[in-house]
């Protein structure tokens, strides 16, 4: 019974690898004293140039014609209105 | 994978020695099994794995936690390194990444994936990158430093459609880009029309909206969630004409050295974050970094005119909400159709080729210019675009890439006309679109759909046209029109058809052939081939005299292919002066990434303390530096299209950092592996008893006469300042060849303008001799003397014999 129970705790052991199941996966530090994220926030996550809009034109037959465009993004507007907004701020 | 550093033992580095973790063991996770995280700031759970079969269609993995900043980085088949780490490091090595400021993180991994899902060991490797001393830190990260929750990474055999979430809740009262979430919200009665059977207006645009959303995730088998910004907003109109709708991606972002994203397949190539999201298996912030709070993590917006329906916009048309297609196309504001329109830019269907002569060059590619895409003025750029990767210029029978390797933007002429190939606009705005355009959507998978009306014509007739007005209303010349040309398709009754009124439109058509290259595609992918490089000397045509010496210097021995090269960086000063860094690291997937050395940088100088024979110490330079190598698609980047670089065997761009300096140079080498003579005595040569100082030599055939040598030695010079001079002739195998030592005496700073030709003045001689190359078992050695005088001191060497430090040319 003994053995049976020590086979028992040798296969939990084996497929449970370096770690026991709810315990923590180990921890170990990095190599530099202050991490630093990955990737800096700036600056490639950009506002595209242009929108692409969707404009209806009534014809001279009564007919609605539709026909996408693109135009200046306004988050580009609010982009630069935030920023000089900010500027101004003490 | 722990790798031994014997370059510790041999040379300079050994004044350095690198950062070492302690070795903790591979922890195995089981599919769809929690695993527990306690992460206190600045440790890593490292090399966790996964192993999965090749049943796999689907490899989640999902952290979800509390406190401290977790990030998640997957990489497949070798393990992360175990020295040397930064989050940095880590994410370099990492085929996708998710770098949230939050603690939840997630990441898909699929057959259609850039490295794709295989059978195999997928590692995963957990930062807790919280730095509660940071004034950007996140509140949770400051609140509790500590991170703790769960991994869990769960492989299915099945494959799951994802979703486009719409946000109807995130209103906006900017001025310049309102958002009205009561558009959404409009209690006002409605009759279920159409298969909608919502019964107020607002709820009745929801669902018209989520219908269209479905229709895209079907038609596309999106695998992955978009979340879509959805507004209302008063665009106003008149009885003739009004906005309906506008849409695009929120952002663009590219891979580069200095940003790296290796989740996307094309390096210094614009995505849509639409794309990027699909391809990199997590959301807009956890690929891009930053806040995943609100907008700032959606990827799509689409406005909606809630003008629409009063008297006085179009005769008081209404949107038509019904699922079902409208039932008088030509008549009917179709939301569904509009909104799949709008949306299908919103998923990369857009070009970013300037089409404003008021922006820049017609033609001009995107860059940036302060933190907004620009056509002049740039400060990084210009790039291609992947929309505009699969557009050709149609000439005849013949076609060239719309956009392809080009030297500072030679080819916007061409894109200009290309623009503004097709039929001329008529007094109604329209055009005749029965012809081809020369401006044509190339490739295949489009060119053999079924829904293409040219499929089974020879190439480039069976390339779908793309919407290129010449636009004479203005001028007698044609110009093209920014507001349609290029994003659009020509095909009759497509829904990206310029002009797509008249149709019981459902069919996303063309747009599903033509987004599949854009990262939409579904297909197996073929795992990527990583660029390579070779040991020699490199350098950048626009920065000479410049370069590096870079050498692989230990042989992985495990077959896993971490060899260790060092890179010796000779450059000059802010006042000219020759100084040299070096740098030692991995060659991975195509990048050279250097290892962190314990002063926290990767590329260091070193200041000499003394400088006898066999007594040399020196210790690093208090000035930070790092430096990457990125040998992969290195045509691309804007680095190497500043002049006409077709002609080098080999590129590279080498991102470098040296105090508040930083640049990225495209580098190709001096010399071939094919050009070196026999027997080869190119490398690195140092002295194993006076480690410190050491030279590269390039040995090159001269057809039938000596080899031609060129010698770079680095030394101490002044003041225990590192410096180097070359040195070259004839090399004569059997006897004693002595060189004449150059300095360069007009050396310029490394962001400064080069002169017109460099000058050497003689500090004294170099002299090779007793060379035996001891192949295949040993290293090549030989004896070497030294004498160098120059302002402030001087350094010799007598009869030293020398061995090669690299690691010969196809030895072991």
């Amino acid at each position: 019974m003994k053995n049976r129970i020590l086979c028992g705790l040798v296969a939990l052991l084996a497929t449970t690898g370096a770690h026991a199941a709810d315990a923590p996966l180990p921890a170990q530090p990095l190599s530099v004293a202050t991490p630093t994220k990955a990737l800096p926030a700036q600056p490639r996550g950009v506002i595209p140039p242009t929108v692409s809009v969707t404009r209806v034109t009534r014809q001279r037959d009564g007919s609605l014609s539709l026909n996408c465009v693109q135009r200046r993004n306004p988050r580009l507007n609010a982009a630069a209105s935030a920023q000089a907004s900010g500027a101004q701020q003490p | 994978m722990m790798r031994t550093k014997s370059l510790c033992t041999l040379f300079l580095a050994a004044l350095l020695g690198t950062t070492a973790l302690s070795a903790a063991a591979d922890s195995p996770l089981s599919s769809g099994v929690p695993a527990t995280l306690a992460l206190p700031p600045n440790n890593l759970v490292l090399n966790a794995f996964i192993d999965v079969d090749a049943s796999a269609k689907r490899l989640q993995f999902t952290i979800n936690g509390n406190g401290g900043d977790l990030d998640l980085f997957v990489r497949y088949g070798t393990p992360f390194p175990t020295t040397g780490l930064s989050e940095d490091v880590i994410n370099r090595y990492a085929h996708y990444h998710s770098v949230s400021s939050s603690t939840n993180e997630s990441l898909l991994v699929l057959p259609s994936s850039r490295m794709p899902l295989q059978a195999g060991r997928w590692y995963v490797t957990i930062v807790n990158a919280c730095n509660p001393n940071d004034p950007n830190a996140a509140a949770s990260c400051v609140a509790t430093p500590t991170a703790s929750g769960t991994l869990t990474a769960t492989a299915s055999a099945t494959s799951q459609l994802g979703t486009i979430h719409l946000d109807f809740g995130n209103p906006s009262t900017d001025t310049h880009a309102p958002c009205d979430d009561s558009f959404w919200t409009d209690p006002t009665p409605a009759t279920p029309i159409g298969g909608n059977t919502a019964t107020t207006l607002g709820a009745q645009r929801q669902n018209a909206l989520s219908h269209a959303s479905t229709e895209l995730v079907n038609q596309l088998q999106i695998p992955v969630d978009i979340t879509v910004h959805a507004c209302g907003a008063h665009l106003g109109g008149d009885m003739n004409s009004a906005i309906l709708a506008h849409a695009a991606p929120l952002t663009y972002l590219f891979d580069d050295p200095d940003f790296p994203i290796n989740a996307l397949p094309k390096k210094y190539t614009w995505y849509s974050i639409t794309s990027a999201v699909r391809l990199g298996g997590t959301s807009s912030c956890g690929l891009g970094g930053g806040s995943c709070s609100g907008v700032a993590n959606e990827e799509l917006e689409a406005v909606f005119n809630e003008d629409i329906g009063s008297p006085n916009i179009v005769g008081g048309e209404k949107f038509y909400l019904g699922f079902d297609p409208a039932p008088n196309p030509g008549h009917t504001l179709d939301f569904v159709t509009i909104a799949m329109h709008e949306m299908t830019h919103g998923l990369g269907f857009f070009g970013l080729v300037n089409l404003d002569a008021t922006q820049g060059p017609i033609g001009a590619k995107a860059g940036i210019s302060g933190n907004s895409i620009a056509f002049t003025n740039l400060s990084l750029g210009p790039y291609d675009d992947i929309y505009d990767d699969y557009v050709a210029i149609v000439n005849g029978s013949t076609y060239t890439p719309f956009m392809g390797y080009e030297v500072n933007g030679a080819n916007d002429a061409a894109r200009a006309a290309a623009v503004v190939s097709g039929g001329v606009v008529s007094e109604d705005g329209q055009v005749d679109s029965s012809t081809q355009t020369g401006l044509r959507w190339s490739d295949s998978v489009a060119a053999n759909s079924s829904v293409n009306i040219n499929v089974g014509k020879a190439a480039p007739d069976d390339f779908p046209s793309l919407y290129a007005p010449c636009d004479k209303t203005a001028s007698a010349n044609c110009s093209p029109q920014p507001s349609s040309t290029l994003s659009h398709t020509v095909q009759p009754g497509d829904m990206m058809n310029a002009f797509y009124s008249g149709f019981n439109l459902r069919s996303m058509g063309l747009a599903v052939p033509m987004l599949s290259p854009l990262g939409w595609s579904n297909a197996n992918a073929t795992p990527p081939s990583f660029g390579h490089t070779i040991p020699s000397n490199w350098f950048d045509s626009t920065h000479s005299g410049h370069g590096f010496d870079f050498q692989i210097v230990l042989r992985d021995q495990t077959g896993a292919g971490h060899d260790v090269y060092l890179l010796t960086f000779y450059t000059y000063d802010a006042t000219g002066k020759p100084e040299w860094y070096q740098a030692q690291g991995s060659f991975v997937d195509g990048v050279f990434l250097p290892d962190l050395q314990s002063n926290g940088q990767t590329l260091y100088r070193l200041v000499y303390d003394t400088t006898g024979p066999g007594q040399i110490t020196a210790h690093a330079d208090a000035v930070s530096g790092s430096v990457i190598v990125d040998f992969n698609q290195a045509a691309q980047a804007p680095a190497c299209r500043n002049v006409d670089r077709s002609g080098a065997p080999l590129l590279g761009v080498m991102s470098w950092k040296i105090g508040a300096d930083s640049a990225q140079w495209c580098v190709q080498p001096i010399v071939t592996l094919e050009q070196h003579a026999s027997p080869d005595l190119n490398g690195h040569w140092y002295v194993p008893t006076d480690g410190g100082w050491g030279f590269e030599l390039l040995d090159v055939q001269n057809g039938s006469g000596a080899p031609v040598v060129v010698v770079y030695v680095y030394f101490p010079g002044a003041n225990g300042q590192p410096t180097w001079a070359t040195a070259s002739g004839s090399l004569n195998l059997a006897g004693t060849t002595t060189l004449d030592l150059l300095a360069v005496s007009n050396g310029y700073c490394r962001t400064c303008t080069p002169p017109s030709q460099l000058s050497g003045a003689s500090i004294g001689s170099i002299t090779l001799s007793q060379f035996v190359t001891n192949l295949p078992s040993g290293r090549p050695t030989g004896v070497v003397s030294i004498n160098a005088s120059y302002p402030g001191g001087s350094f010799a060497r007598s009869n030293e014999a020398i061995v090669q430090l690299s690691v010969p040319n196809g030895a072991p």
